[in-house]
């Protein structure tokens, strides 16, 4: 499956990745100026941390995420591996919230759904590594055999 | 091979997909004393308070004993268990054998000594039948009241009050959700609720329960009666062990497991709220009757029955609520008693922030009203990793992971999942 890495030593810190994120995935009008007076804010999926690094939804091969989620509302896409939020069923229980490793996903007190990246998974490419000024992010293929309970999940995507 | 499962909630279910994710063929006979399969007991709450329709408690599909080829006997109670001829024993007598079996049997209220408890209109909140029964009575009611502070009692009253319905928590404690927050933590969360309109009552226990065949009222140890047509009793769960009081299969608290989910006895293993399992926080072992940890464990017996080495690390209490859209989250060692421990503490007027140390290790946090970055801390917990330097970093609101990239590259062996090793990587394009 392909993930977006990170270099941070080419990140500026000029967050034209969660800015794009925020119109592009946050936003209803997909335009910045109009984006910016929607209600509830638009917010963007990925988050740059520290002084340079752009951080988002890793997409774990065992998801703490998706065994949290009482309802099945966090899903993963058997055909790319990618995990989402399933809206319509999230009733905000932040069990999600409670056992992500990174921190990055976000309980939303506007819209009461659990926020987070899916990894643009219904477009051709991600916006942000599309954005990215200085190619700080890229698309690649994530290494074989990753093991959690020194297991390798079988995968099909 | 053939796989016997008893009970058929979270960790059942999850057995039977690490089971299937290995052996495709082999039989599967899953037993469950309750009628509705793939219901989610987290969500009864949400269900009584009209949030969710009853569909949508469902976890998983209804194909899914279809498509995963599980024989599925519903609301068929395991009478006992035979270890010596490898077989399990229904109440008519029925025999079915097994050459690896998951006890999954989960938990069952605890029962209130209290007088008045049998009649009409007294509940306890556990399964889907008594979620039911609460909302075919929720037009009638006008008073309900909540005996015990715990999360389950709390939720159904924070339920019962969005629905219009008065609520007052009767609770025994100097506040609610001794389990698992602080003084500060639950007096912010007894704040919103009053605000509300739910009538707490801390320090107060009920002595009886009044009324005809229906319940009238309770009476309060000082005195004072309290008018309602519900009682809900929510004093805890304990684990559903009774069918294996003749064998050897070793129980504490909860059946014992050792780090493969296997019990005392060889080939039968165990998982979810009946599981006694190495507390991550505590060092000793206990039951943790959670969700999370009951997805894990099934998945972990799982694998180990179909020939899978795999181990499970253990376990630590934790829970989220948002209560009138008060978010809170904890886990493991909230009050501190005895020594060696340390904490940090810090207040605003709507968050919170608490972090308990031993050994320089996380071993219990609460965090109220900002709470994204609580998984982050709860990794910190499960790794088992010295902070003590970095601890300005986790009391801050601050706090984000990448700024935890040095740690994790320096316990590199506790974060050796992909997803960490990836992150300390350069993309192949900016190598040169």
């Amino acid at each position: 499956m392909k993930v977006i890495k990170v270099d941070p030593e080419k990140c500026t810190q000029c967050h034209t990745c969660d800015l794009w994120c925020g119109i592009e995935i946050g936003s209803e009008k997909k335009e910045l100026n109009n984006a910016i007076h929607e209600k509830p804010q638009p917010v963007p999926r990925v988050y740059v941390e520290g002084n340079n690094f752009p951080l988002h939804c890793r997409h774990c091969e065992v998801a703490p995420c998706i065994d949290a989620c009482p309802n099945g509302t966090m899903r993963r896409d058997p055909a790319t591996g990618l995990v989402y939020v399933y809206e319509p069923t999230c009733i905000a229980c932040w069990m999600c919230v409670m056992v992500c490793p990174f921190g990055i996903i976000a309980p939303s007190p506007s819209i009461h759904v659990a926020v987070k990246c899916d990894r643009c998974r219904n477009m051709e490419y991600p916006i942000c590594v599309d954005v990215c000024p200085t190619k700080a992010l890229a698309l690649e293929e994530r290494e074989e055999g990753a093991t959690w309970y020194g297991y390798a999940p079988k995968r099909s995507y | 091979m053939r796989y016997i499962i008893i009970g058929g909630s979270a960790a059942g279910i999850s057995a039977v997909e690490a089971i299937r994710s290995i052996d495709q063929t082999s039989s599967i006979e899953l037993f469950s004393g309750e009628g509705t399969p793939f219901y989610s007991r987290v969500l009864l709450s949400y269900y009584i308070a009209g949030a969710i329709t009853k569909e949508e408690l469902h976890f998983r599909p209804l194909e899914f004993f279809a498509d995963n080829k599980v024989n599925a006997h519903l609301g068929q109670r395991v009478s006992q268990v035979l270890p010596e001829s490898k077989s399990i024993r229904m109440g008519d007598g029925r025999e079915y054998p097994f050459d690896r079996l998951l006890i999954a049997s989960g938990s069952s209220p605890k029962i209130m000594e209290v007088p008045g408890k049998d009649k009409k209109g007294v509940v306890v909140m556990r399964n889907i039948d008594h979620a039911q029964e609460i909302v075919n009575r929720v037009e009638e009611m006008k008073t309900a009241c909540v005996l015990g502070g715990g999360l389950i009692g709390l939720r159904t009253g924070y339920a019962l009050s969005v629905r219009g319905v008065k609520v007052k928590i009767i609770v025994k404690s100097s506040h609610v959700l001794s389990q698992m927050l602080d003084q500060e933590s639950a007096e912010m969360i007894q704040g919103t609720m009053r605000q509300h309109g739910v009538d707490i009552r801390t320090g107060r226990d009920a002595v009886e329960i009044v009324g005809k065949e229906s319940v009238e009222g309770i009476i309060l140890d000082d005195g004072e009666r309290i008018n309602c047509q519900l009682v809900v009793i929510g004093k805890g769960v304990q684990p559903n062990v009774d069918f294996l009081s003749s064998t050897q299969i070793k129980v504490n608290e909860g059946i014992v497991a050792d780090e493969t989910m296997m019990t005392s006895v060889p080939d039968i293993y165990v998982a979810g709220d009946v599981a006694e399992t190495y507390d991550l926080t505590t060092g000793r072992t206990s039951v943790n009757a959670i969700w999370p940890c009951a997805f894990e464990q099934g998945r972990v017996a799982g694998l180990n029955m179909a020939g899978k080495k795999a181990k499970y690390e253990g376990s630590f209490r934790m829970n989220s609520l948002d209560f009138y859209g008060l978010p809170v989250i904890s886990m493991g060692i909230t009050r501190i008693d005895g020594n060696g421990f340390q904490q940090f503490q810090k207040k605003t007027e709507n968050t919170y922030r608490k972090l308990v140390l031993r050994d320089g290790r996380i071993v219990g946090a609460i965090l109220v009203g900002q709470v994204q970055k609580a998984g982050i801390l709860a990794t910190l917990l499960k790794k088992r990793v010295n902070v003590s330097d970095i601890i300005p970093l986790l009391m801050s609101h601050r706090l984000n992971f990448a700024e935890l990239l040095p740690l994790t590259q320096q316990n590199r062996e506790r974060f050796n999942e992909v997803e960490y090793r990836e992150l300390s990587q350069r993309p192949l394009a900016s190598r040169r």
